[in-house]
This record gives structure tokens, C-alpha cells and sequence, in this order.
């Protein structure tokens, strides 16, 4: 598939539309019609297909606890994996997420906002979202999954520059009660949870949740290491993993308060560096906790306050062993971490007819940003320490205007003004026009600036160089609803990148003068019928570059899915089955090492397969979920992060990926 | 590339079944209609006496119904300018003459009950909880009709006129 189908596809769907649009004319104005017709008229029932939250100009993504449940998903990797236009690549340490305009594993950590109940959960020092075993919630806890591409500066100030992930948690009373539920999955895998929800006569409603997995993993082959002194490319039970999770939430009138914490222990069986040795222990941390703390009321029937206070912490250690120890540095260590706090006051005040304004003030301490590397002899001495402190505090002003014209048109004009203690002040600016032509169909054009603050990392790795980066992104969406049980979504954008660092040879230093130019159309059709059947598939293609303005690595042209949900055996049970089409992307170019000359891989294209069943009804309080993962047991390899080649001068391009997997939960309500 | 093209194609099956739909005629949206119907039950209720400049139509838990209403503001209702509010909380309920109450907030229904006591506030939802409020909106079929409950109105002395109750699906009425 090529940009010319593209663009004809393009023309076609707006011809198509605008087409629609032209015979859609409608008398909406029925202040004046008696209410004796009123009553007589027709009408198009609400949509009965999940509808977005988010107030947001674009196109949005959705994933319920309905589809969570019938396609299987077990953490917010998968649910991004089920979404128009995104894909995940893991490296055995982390998922990172790969979708418009950025691919390459270390694009993504600082750029993707990942919001839990509207608290931002990214930790301080990469700024990364996890969203694999290190993240925080369980998927059982989880009400929806909302994906919002494109920017979010202008809410949400740095850091939602690329995409926002807006999980929305569940009520206590949905539980109504406890749950156990144990897990046994492939590779040695298994899970524990426990989860209470109640709510009580006079509002008050609870849930807590705690949950511990573990997993053995299983011997990884590298081809990259495959000779005699290496153990033949075998890392031999380096691949086990271990997370305990916490959560809770109470909410009572207009207050919730809410705390998660997350501890995952991993052993890498990749070589993180060219001094470490292979097949030796990596092992990292990763602990994340929040506290989160909101009061929402109305002051009057025009006004309405979110007040809100967080807290956050993260902890990252690693463990690793150097092959060349004659420094008298046998082992490294890691310990970074990272606090904050932050209060956040908003309005949304309705006094004039037609204007809904929200503004409102920010303020977040970055207090802690402390990097520890300490250097051990053969014996576990300490050979030398290295430390570095940072902090950072900003300040934030917003401001947004949702202004009805009439009927059909609306505008959405706001600017989000921050300024840190480092930076110069920014401004990240939104326009965004709506228009209803008809009951069933939604046009928006926007266009927005948004922007990433260096974070402590980039502070400590590229020094007074670190600098911050911005996006410009302009988007025209259509959804039409044919009917309330089939919707179509379709968005055609483009983002400019710039500002981006890239290594200058003149001055021998990285400088912000890089640019990138991304475009794509992305296009999706949802179904449901009344007897339970689901449906929904999508295409993107998409267009990304770097700063050279060649073909972005691990950013494939085209991405499709596929999903598929129907009740089987009288509604007692559910087919989940899931379709993922991904193009075919590049490689990371390998630097050049010894008289090999730097070269590229391009990754053939793939499709992977999911089924899952799932009980629909509790039988003496018990129900389950079986699920087989890469059902067609296609063997395929994921772009890896690493650029350098090891003694072998075997380019370590790509990571295989696991074959046929299995999982099974058994639930049992008390 | 097969299984590009076989997506392909499943998409293209999906619009042109979607087309073969067929036209319908020039139809209303259901909130705009749950708009009109509040509009409505506003005009043809009587309202005991009241200081107020304005007539206050609320939402709580309901964004759809309470964008709808937006375009009846400045339009009279006993002689008072309407005024759209669209509430998050119970803070200022009893400010409201109308209060449409959405699915998300039904589990509150018996705190705004008692919160309200016997204020001249109609409320109105969209879910079959008419004995708690005072008028329930229903999808039938194609249409929208709504039922009243004449114990809750007299309890909060407002007075449905006639041609409401004679439009109503049906009236609950204890004697």
C-alpha cells in the first residue's frame, strides 16, 4: 500500500461524506414545534456504541471492561495493541508504545501522557508511562481505556505531546463485594488478586485491590551472542519477573481519594551494554506509588471547582555485571528516584449564554530528581560513587473557551501558559473548530502546539544542551453514526515535529535543530448487534520521518486491526478472537564496528492472532477466562533498541518475540 | 499482504452494508428531543410564586442532554428567562427548577430525594424510577413518550396542565 491509495482513499471517503452531508439537512430548531408534534416526531436513538469522555478534538480511541474482559487483556500493552493506529515493542525490560509520528523505543518515554483517574502518572525522571507489568493498576480494576492522539499540551502542559491515555477506574459498587482471582499462564506464569468494592447506604463507595505476580520466564536465544565464550547466545533464566500492586480509592460526595503503588522486579536477558557481560544478572526495579486527592462541587449553578492534590514517587534500581573488571569495577548499580507534589486548582464557569469556560492554576514541585551510580569491586566493595541532584518546580495557567455558534458549529479556542524554574515560559495554544451537520455526524478540525519540557534524564545526559522539543498538529475528524450500533471514524493528520536534538559534528554536541514531518489516515468502523455480537476494524497509514527525512525505524506504513466478540452457548460464554496486521518497518541502523559498514534491516510485515474465551455469567460466584495469544504460533521479531554490535560484529537489530502462549483466570465472587 | 487486503475488504463490506441501511427521513436526536420534552415540562407546569429572575433547567450526569438544553436559554418560562446549569454534584440542586437526572448519577436519586424534601423542584430522569421523581422520558419504538407522577408534583405543589397529562404515556396517581 502505497501514499497514492492513500490519498485516493482520502478523496473517496470525503466525497462519500460530504456527499451524506448534502441530503442531511435538517430543521432542528424545536423550541418553536408544539409539544402535541413533538411528541409525533421521530427520533435517532442515542448511540448504543461506548462514547468518548474526554473533551478532546480528535479521534478518539475506546476500549471498555467489556472488551478488556472478552479479548483478554491483561495489561494496558494489550489494550494499545487493540486500538486504530497503535502498536507496542518490548524489549524484555519494557512495553513502549509506538503510534503517529513516533516508533523507535526511546521516542517514547516523555511524549505519551498516561492519566489514571485524571492523575498523570509518568514518573519525574524519564517521564515514561509504563504500561506493561510495572504499571500501576490491575486491568480488572479498569472501566475504560480512552486513547486520545495528538496533543494535550494545552490540558495538560508538557509531557502530552504525542498522545494522552486516560484510564478511568472502576467503582467499588460494581464489585459489590469481594473477588479472588488466581491466574496460570505460559512461561511459568501465575497471579493473585484480591479486590473489595462496596458502596454504602449513604453514598460512600470503596474499593482496594491487592495483587502479586510471578513469572519464571524462560532461556532466551540472541544470535548476536551465539558463539563458544558466550554460552552459545543463551541467557538461561534471566528472563523472570515479579510485580506486587496495591490500590485504593474512596470517594464520598464531591471528595475522592485515591492511592496506587506498584513494585516489579525484572531480570533482563539482553545485554544492556557493550562493557556488561552477556548471560550475567540485569536485573531492575521499578517501584511507582501516587496519591491523589480531589474535592469537586459547585459553587452556585455556574460555577463548578476540582480542586486536587498529588503526590508521587518512583524508584528505579538496576544490578549489573562488566566483562572487563581490570578497573577494579566488577558490578554497577543504579538507584534513581524521584518525588513530587503538586496542587491543582480548576473552574468551569457557565455565566455567559453560549461560552463554557475553563480555567484554572497548577503548581508541581519536582522536589527530588537524584541519579546514584555506585561501582563495586569483584568482592562487592565500593569502588566509587557518582551522584547527581536536579529539581524542578512549574507554574501553569490555562484557559479554554467551548463557544456555540449555533446548532451546528462550535469552536474550542484555549492556550495553556507553564513556566519552570529552568525554562523560558511556553505557551502551547489549541483551535479547534466542531460542526454537527445532522444528528448522526461530527466534524472537527483542530490545530495545536504542544510541547516536552527536558526531563532529569535528558538533563543529565545531554547537560546545558538539553533543551525542550514541540510538535504542531493539525487534524480533521469525521465520525458518522449509520445507525446507533455502527459508527464510522475516520482522521486524516499531520504533525510537525522540530526542535528535536540531533548530534551536530561541528560543534561536537547535540543541538535542538532537528525537524520530522508525520501524515497518515486512519479509518475504523464499529459494529454491535442486540444479540451481543461486537465488531470493529481499522486501518491507519501513516507517513512518519526523522530528522534526516528518511522513513522513521519501527514506524510501519500501514496497521490494521481486527476485533471480533460473540456470545456462544446460549450467552453463558464469550469469543473473543483479535486480528493485528503491522507493516513492515526498519531496524535501528547498526553502527559500523570493525570492517563492517553501518547498515539497516527492514522487518517483513506481520500478522498475529488472538482468541480468548470468557464466561458471561457466575455459576455458584465462579467464572473464567481462557485465552491463547499469537494463536497461529507465528514466529516474528521486534525492532530492538540497541545500535551497537557486540564482539561477535553480529548486528542485535531485532528481539524475538514469544510463539503460541496460554492463559487462564478463574474469578470467584464472595 | 494478505491479511492487509483481507482487512481491506472486511472494511469495505462493512460500508456498504452500512449503506444498504437505507435513508431515513430527517430525524432528531434523542437529546435534543429529552431537550424539547424538559422545555416542555417546564412551559406546561404551573410554578408556585418565586422571587427568581431566572428559570433554572440543570443536568447532573448527563453532558448530552445538558449541550441540548443550552439552546433554551433566554426563552421564558413563567414569565423567567431560562438558565442552562450543568451540574457535577448535589451542591446546588435546590437552586434548580428542573433537574434531569442521567443514568450516571441514578445511584443518587434517593439522596436528592432527601436533599430536596418537598422544594418546588421537578426532577426528571431517563431510566423507569418514575415513583422517585417527578416525570420519566422513555424511548418507545421510534418515539419518545413520558409518564408523571402527580404524588411527587403535589408534593412539591407544582401543577402539570392538563394537555401535559393528556400527552402523557400514563399517570401515577395514588387516589
Amino acid at each position: 500500500m502505497t501514499f497514492g491509495a492513500l490519498k485516493t482513499i482520502s478523496v473517496w471517503i470525503g466525497l462519500h461524506l460530504v456527499g451524506g452531508l448534502a441530503c442531511a439537512e435538517t430543521a432542528r430548531d424545536l423550541s418553536d414545534t408544539p409539544f402535541e408534534q413533538l411528541v409525533q416526531q421521530e427520533v435517532v436513538p442515542a448511540s448504543r456504541l461506548a462514547q468518548q469522555i474526554s473533551d478532546s478534538p480528535s479521534a478518539v480511541a475506546i476500549v471498555t471492561a467489556d472488551d478488556i474482559r472478552a479479548y483478554g487483556y491483561r495489561t494496558l500493552a494489550d489494550v494499545i495493541n487493540g486500538m486504530r493506529g497503535l502498536y507496542t515493542t518490548y524489549d524484555y525490560r519494557y512495553q513502549y508504545m509506538g503510534g503517529r509520528s513516533f516508533g523507535v523505543p526511546g521516542d517514547y518515554a516523555g511524549r505519551i501522557m498516561l492519566m489514571i483517574d485524571g492523575h498523570a502518572t509518568q514518573d519525574s525522571l524519564f517521564n515514561q508511562a509504563y504500561i506493561d507489568n510495572s504499571g500501576l493498576i490491575d486491568l480488572d480494576l479498569v472501566e475504560r481505556v480512552e486513547y486520545v492522539p495528538g496533543t494535550g499540551s494545552v490540558t495538560y502542559g508538557s509531557n502530552a505531546m504525542l498522545g494522552i491515555i486516560n484510564v478511568v477506574t472502576r467503582q467499588g459498587a460494581s464489585f459489590n463485594g469481594g473477588q479472588a482471582a488466581g491466574e496460570v499462564f505460559s512461561h511459568g506464569g501465575r497471579k493473585e488478586r484480591l479486590t473489595y468494592g462496596k458502596r454504602f447506604e449513604n453514598g460512600a463507595d470503596v474499593l482496594f485491590s491487592v495483587s502479586a505476580l510471578d513469572v519464571n520466564g524462560r532461556n532466551r536465544y540472541f544470535p548476536a551472542y551465539d558463539t563458544p565464550s558466550t554460552n552459545n547466545g543463551v541467557a538461561e533464566a534471566r528472563d523472570w519477573e515479579r510485580n506486587r500492586r496495591l490500590f485504593g480509592k474512596f470517594s464520598y460526595e464531591g471528595l475522592t481519594l485515591e492511592a496506587a503503588y506498584v513494585d516489579r522486579n525484572k531480570a533482563v536477558p539482553t545485554n544492556p551494554s557493550y562493557y556488561t557481560a552477556f548471560n550475567s544478572l540485569f536485573a531492575i526495579r521499578d517501584e511507582n506509588a501516587f496519591l491523589n486527592g480531589r474535592y469537586e462541587t459547585d459553587l452556585g449553578l455556574s460555577l463548578y471547582s476540582s480542586t486536587r492534590f498529588y503526590y508521587g514517587q518512583y524508584v528505579y534500581d538496576a544490578f549489573r555485571e562488566f566483562s572487563d573488571d581490570s578497573d577494579g569495577e566488577k558490578y554497577g548499580q543504579r538507584r534513581f528516584e524521584g518525588k513530587w507534589w503538586g496542587l491543582d486548582q480548576k473552574f468551569v464557569g457557565n455565566w455567559f449564554r453560549d461560552h463554557s469556560l475553563v480555567f484554572g492554576v497548577e503548581y508541581r514541585n519536582d522536589f527530588r530528581q537524584n541519579f546514584h551510580w555506585r561501582y563495586l569491586s569483584a568482592a562487592h566493595e565500593t569502588v566509587r560513587t557518582v551522584q547527581e541532584d536536579y529539581a524542578r518546580r512549574t507554574i501553569s495557567l490555562y484557559l479554554t473557551d467551548e463557544i456555540r455558534l449555533d446548532d451546528q458549529w462550535s469552536l474550542n479556542l484555549g492556550a495553556r501558559y507553564d513556566d519552570a524554574s529552568d525554562l523560558a515560559p511556553n505557551w502551547s495554544p489549541r483551535l479547534a473548530a466542531i460542526y454537527r451537520p445532522a444528528a448522526e455526524t461530527t466534524w472537527k478540525a483542530s490545530y495545536s502546539e504542544a510541547f516536552r519540557m527536558p526531563n532529569a534524564n535528558d538533563r543529565s545526559t545531554y547537560g546545558a544542551a538539553a533543551a525542550p522539543e514541540y510538535v504542531a498538529a493539525s487534524e480533521l475528524v469525521l465520525q458518522h453514526e449509520f445507525t446507533p450500533r455502527l459508527r464510522f471514524t475516520g482522521s486524516l493528520y499531520r504533525y510537525k515535529r522540530s526542535r528535536q536534538l540531533v548530534y551536530n559534528a561541528v560543534a561536537d554536541d547535540y543541538l535542538p535543530e532537528g525537524s520530522s514531518t508525520s501524515r497518515g489516515l486512519e479509518v475504523e468502523l464499529e459494529r454491535s448487534w442486540e444479540s451481543g455480537i461486537r465488531v470493529r476494524g481499522s486501518m491507519a497509514w501513516q507517513d512518519a520521518s526523522n530528522v534526516q527525512g528518511a522513513q522513521l525505524a519501527n514506524s510501519p506504513h500501514v496497521l490494521g486491526k481486527f476485533n471480533l466478540s460473540f456470545p456462544v452457548l446460549a450467552d453463558r460464554w464469550r469469543v473473543g478472537f483479535e486480528g493485528q496486521y503491522l507493516g513492515s518497518r526498519l531496524a535501528l541502523v547498526q553502527e559500523e564496528m570493525g570492517g563492517s559498514v553501518p547498515d539497516q534491516k527492514r522487518l517483513g510485515a506481520m500478522a498475529l492472532a488472538n482468541l480468548t474465551l470468557s464466561s458471561q455469567r457466575t455459576w455458584y460466584g465462579f467464572s473464567a477466562s481462557f485465552s491463547i495469544r499469537n494463536l497461529f504460533d507465528r514466529h516474528y521479531e521486534a525492532v530492538s533498541p540497541f545500535a551497537w554490535r557486540p564482539a561477535s560484529d553480529i548486528p542485535q537489530d531485532t528481539l524475538r518475540m514469544d510463539g503460541r502462549t496460554y492463559w487462564f483466570q478463574l474469578r470467584c465472587d464472595f | 499482504m494478505r491479511a492487509l487486503f483481507l482487512l481491506v475488504s472486511l472494511w469495505l463490506a462493512g460500508i456498504v452494508l452500512a449503506d444498504s441501511g437505507g435513508e431515513r427521513p430527517d430525524s432528531v436526536a434523542e437529546a435534543d428531543m429529552k431537550a424539547a420534552y424538559i422545555y416542555n415540562f417546564g412551559a406546561f407546569t404551573e410554578w408556585p410564586e418565586s422571587n427568581r429572575i431566572s428559570f433554572n433547567i440543570c443536568t447532573l450526569g448527563d453532558d448530552r442532554v445538558g449541550r441540548s438544553l443550552k439552546r433554551y436559554e433566554g426563552k421564558l418560562i413563567n414569565n423567567r428567562r431560562v438558565a442552562v446549569a450543568r451540574l457535577s454534584s448535589l451542591a446546588a440542586i435546590a437552586d434548580c427548577q428542573i433537574l434531569f437526572i442521567g443514568d450516571a448519577e441514578l445511584p443518587k436519586l434517593g439522596r436528592i430525594a432527601h436533599e430536596l424534601g418537598q422544594q418546588a423542584v421537578l426532577t426528571v430522569a431517563d431510566a423507569p424510577v418514575l415513583p422517585q421523581v417527578g416525570m420519566v422520558i422513555a424511548l418507545q419504538g421510534q418515539r419518545l413518550a413520558f409518564e408523571v407522577n402527580l404524588d411527587y408534583c403535589k408534593r412539591a405543589n407544582l401543577k402539570p396542565q392538563s394537555n401535559l397529562l393528556r400527552l402523557a404515556r400514563s399517570v401515577r396517581k395514588s387516589d
